[in-house]
């Protein structure tokens, strides 16, 4: 079998493993809160319904055990969540009673994978452009200036810089946050259009934010590889400054790629965070309304969906890992 | 008893004085000079700029921020050192029975790749609302670090495995040295560094996912700590009404905190390896 | 020019002049001084061997000799003149980069590195390596053309035609380090640098090698610089041999007769600790070890170790003697009274 689908297929069973480590997480977590979400909606129901009898509560709360299965042993519940929350049915949310959390979820997963994917990749190639450039660089005050301002703001949490950041557009600049527009029925470059612009103010505070980290990891590498073996041995050969900057960079894309891929989950968080301030239709924004509301079936919804959005967007980018090493492609002895 | 060339440095005393001072505010200050419990609202007038009876100013739901200030900064170190000790605890462990055993390691390996692509975010959320009215600080730091300890443990197992390959491990463990024992002597020395660095950026992880499940509404409110005092100040349009010294004052401390201790962390570990 | 130098067989090809240079380790203000005021030189079609201990400053000496002068390594002072042909001679230090880079380069003058088993680019097939540097040079020729020369160069040094399309993690560290003498000779230079060309393999792969390296050189006439602490591979390859100490050249003349008479105390010591064929007696080691060269001693940087030392080598260094037209000692033994 060819190496590159051999690994294909090793990548996307890791990614089913990450879907059921979030399956079990999620369950573990929904049946660990010291009381019943069942109830809850009980009482919430109750609170709009009209005067119940006894009997008629009881009934109902009955039923709303079974559509929990709440009922049976906890191995059984397990069974059933899986299966449930793997065919896509994660049960009515509360707030919006009886809409399907599905439902509500899929209208928002898209908009912050969009956003997930266009972050991380434009951070990650400013981050390293400029790693590069400072570590072949012979301005060494200036480079080493720009590396100390990164170092110094990076311990800073994210959630501070984007309150900032919001602060600063909304009240300095004056500017104005995007409302929605109607997508349905337009061609595709005119919906893809559309979701680019509202998702330019969330982009550019996670990016302005996200490219330090590419930046500080990028600059050590290229600096220890500049001075590896086969660097010195291609100028010994006559290679150019530019032939060299190459060498460099290909090089280092490697582990850059690989640390990529395992900060997706942080910066899904950054990425909620700043569609809930900026109100971007993602995933950000319904965690808020769910808390709100507590409406668990929602919470726990999104909390199983952002890790497959997570788990297919880290699939996508294993994709593209055998064209930039061929280690994968030749295995060596 | 002559000071380590350390306390001469200058780039070094200027954090360590700063944290100082910050150690004392929180903790000698609400000691001796709050005299009303600074959770409690509509204790103060409300909203009112920094002036002489109130150096820090009022907020919008009747506390002192001077008062408060000092405790919600206490919370959320407490959060951030808990879920660094743990974190670093667990890490540390795991990473060395993973070098030192052998067996599994692919499968473990492939879990904590796994546990570090998870986002915290949701989950965290799910937690730390359904549990909150049970929840300490210490606990809030024990959740959040369910999933610290994946980087650490990552980066740990990486140190440690070309650190098993030298001579002197092959030596200690060839003369018949219990596993424990090797773990103790021959890894701590060297990793102590790692334990040190990961140490502050855990805290500050966890004071900065605090901050962001606060934002969302997710934890206590009532609690102070710098993630919720920064909530309310949204909640309130206490940026669009100008009452600058509710959010930044705060946040102000928090960074100053944060800085020193990097900086703090940064300086040890130069003259940590000063030898190298 | 070629007066004032040692006569040669064949005209001289590289002139190296009274280099100094060394390494600053910054902040701390320490010089290591690995090459003091070392003259030397190459003539066309013959083997010059610079021999010595590790550390004695030989492989500093072949990368100035290159021109691969990059900090922390400095040059104080000299030339390194090579025969550029139509160009004239020029100097290697101080050279136009972009010449020295294109035209010099591996294309006069080459270098076959001390580690070779680690050169390659991982990233690159092998092939690509022969592409990139015929490229580096501007000449422009079919991907065909490379791969039939490949072919006629791997089959000289007895790689296997596979290798070409494979990456450098898919072979063993011999077949490397061949690739990477076929890669030095590729542009069939006129001199070729072999730094440590033996150390990292086998002794029948070592024979292999050097048998190669001085059939290569008979045929084609250039002069191979092998540089090495093995005094068997220079017992094997060289023409001429220059013995190196503590970055001074202590003797430097014709192999046989440095193998033979030798007269430098060290060299002697040096070539009694060879093992001849048929002899019984007890071999002795050097006492002592090589000095610091961030803080060499005073005088003759050898006198600690010398049975010979007198009161003057520990006061002042021995200055270059000649004797007859093609030996050079550096010792008070051979300067007393001489000019």
């Amino acid at each position: 079998m060819h190496p590159v689908v051999k690994y294909i297929i090793k990548r996307f069973g890791r990614m089913l493993l990450t879907i059921w480590i979030g399956l079990t997480i999620t369950f573990i977590v929904s049946r660990s809160l010291p009381f019943n979400p069942a109830d809850v909606l009980v009482s919430r129901l109750t609170s709009y319904a009209l005067q119940l009898r006894p009997e008629e509560l009881e009934r109902m709360r009955r039923v709303i055990y079974d559509l929990f299965g709440l009922r049976d042993p906890i191995y059984v519940q397990y069974i059933k969540f899986l299966y449930g929350y793997f065919l896509g049915e994660m049960g009515p949310s509360f707030t919006y009673f009886p809409v399907k959390v599905s439902e509500i979820i899929s209208a928002s997963l898209p908009w912050s994978i969009f956003l997930l994917m266009q972050t991380s990749i434009i951070s990650w190639l400013i981050g390293n452009f400029l790693g590069v450039v400072a570590a072949l660089s012979k301005h060494r005050r200036f480079t080493k200036g720009v590396e100390y301002f990164a170092m110094g703001l990076q311990p800073i949490p994210f959630a501070i810089f984007a309150i900032a950041y919001l602060i600063f557009y909304v009240v300095i600049l004056k500017g104005s946050i995007p409302a929605g527009e109607i997508m349905r029925g337009k061609p595709i470059i005119e919906v893809m259009l559309i979701a680019f612009r509202r998702s330019i103010i969330p982009l550019t505070a996670m990016v302005i934010w996200g490219w330090m980290g590419n930046f500080l990891g990028m600059k050590s590498l290229a600096m220890k590889l500049k001075n590896e073996d086969f660097v010195e041995y291609a100028k010994l050969r006559g290679a150019p400054q530019r032939t060299i900057t190459w060498y460099v960079t290909r090089n280092a894309i490697t582990p850059q790629f690989t640390y990529l891929l395992l900060s997706l989950g942080m910066i899904f968080t950054g990425a909620a965070l700043v569609e809930y301030l900026f109100s971007y239709p993602g995933i950000g924004i319904l965690l808020v309304t769910s808390v709100l509301n507590a409406d668990y079936n929602l919470m726990l919804g999104i909390v199983y969906m952002s890790i497959v959005g997570v788990a297919i967007a880290a699939f996508i980018l294993d994709i593209i890992y055998p064209i930039i090493d061929p280690r994968i492609r030749y295995p060596g002895q | 008893m002559k000071l380590p060339s350390i306390f001469k440095d200058r780039s070094f005393l200027i954090p360590l004085s700063i944290l100082l001072g910050i150690v004392v505010y929180i903790i000698v200050y609400p000691a001796l000079f709050i005299r009303v419990d600074p959770t409690r609202w509509y204790v103060v007038p409300k909203g009112l700029p920094p002036s002489q009876d109130y150096p820090f100013g009022t907020t919008l739901t009747g506390q002192n921020i001077a008062d408060l200030v000092p405790i919600a900064l206490r919370n959320s170190i407490v959060i951030g050192g808990t879920t660094a000790l743990t974190s670093i605890a667990i890490a540390v462990v795991l990473s060395m029975l993973v070098v030192l055993v052998r067996k599994g390691v692919t499968a473990t390996m492939t879990f904590i790749d796994t546990m570090c692509t998870i986002p915290p975010l949701p989950v965290l959320i799910v937690l730390l609302y359904g549990w909150r009215d049970y929840i300490t600080m210490p606990l809030i730091g024990l959740i959040l670090s369910i999933f610290g300890w994946a980087w650490p443990s990552r980066a740990l197992i990486s140190i440690l495995s070309s650190l098993r390959e030298r001579t002197f491990i092959h030596t200690s463990y060839l003369s018949g040295l219990p596993t424990y024992l090797i773990m103790v002597k021959d890894f701590i020395p060297y990793i102590l560094r790692y334990i040190l660095i990961g140490f502050v950026n855990l805290s500050l992880w966890g004071i900065g996912m605090e901050t962001t499940v606060a934002m969302f509404g997710a934890m206590r409110m009532d609690i102070p700590t710098i993630g919720t005092t920064l909530y309310w100040s949204m909640h309130f349009q206490a940026f669009i009404l100008g009452l600058w010294w509710w959010y930044m004052i705060p946040t102000l401390f928090l960074i100053v905190f944060i800085l020193s201790l990097y900086a703090l962390g940064v300086k040890l570990d130069e003259y940590l390896t000063a030898g190298v | 020019m070629a007066s004032q130098y040692i006569h040669v067989t064949g005209s001289p090809i590289l002139v190296a002049e009274d280099v100094d240079g060394g390494y600053t380790v910054p902040n701390r203000g320490i010089f290591i001084h690995a090459v003091d005021g070392v003259s030397l030189t190459l003539g066309s079609n013959e083997v010059l061997g610079i021999a010595g201990e590790s550390g004695c400053g030989k492989s500093t000496l072949a990368k100035i000799i290159y021109g691969a002068v990059e900090p922390p390594l400095i040059v104080r002072r000299g030339k390194v003149l090579i025969d550029a042909g139509d160009r004239g001679f020029i100097d290697m230090l101080t050279g136009d980069r972009e010449v020295v880079r294109k035209e010099i380069m591996w294309k006069t003058l080459s270098y076959i590195p001390q580690n070779s088993m680690n050169v390659l680019n991982p990233m690159k097939r092998v092939r690509d390596h022969f592409i990139e540097t015929f490229k580096f040079h501007g000449i422009e020729i079919s991907k065909k053309d490379v791969v039939s020369y490949i072919r006629e160069v791997f089959n000289s040094v007895g790689l296997p035609i596979d290798a070409i399309n494979a990456y450098p993690h898919q072979l063993s560290g011999g077949m490397r380090q061949r690739i990477v003498i076929a890669l030095a000779l590729m542009l069939k230079p006129r001199v070729v640098l072999a730094d440590e060309p033996t150390t990292a393999v086998d002794v029948v792969t070592q024979l292999g090698i050097l048998s190669f390296l001085k059939e290569w050189q008979r045929e084609t006439r250039c002069s191979i610089v092998v540089i090495s602490h093995d005094m068997g591979v220079h017992a094997y390859m060289d023409d001429r041999i220059a013995i190196m100490y503590a970055g001074n050249i202590v003797e430097y003349g014709d192999a046989e007769k440095v193998f033979t008479e030798p007269l430098h105390p060290y060299t002697r010591l040096l070539i009694e600790s060879l093992i001849k064929k048929g002899e019984r007696t007890i071999k002795k080691g050097i006492l002592g070890s090589p000095p610091n060269l961030a803080n060499p001693p005073p005088g003759c940087r050898f006198h600690p170790r010398c049975p010979y030392a007198m009161d003057v080598c520990r006061r002042e260094q021995p200055p270059e003697t000649r004797i007859g037209d093609n030996y050079r000692v550096r010792c008070w033994l051979y300067s007393y009274g001489k000019r």
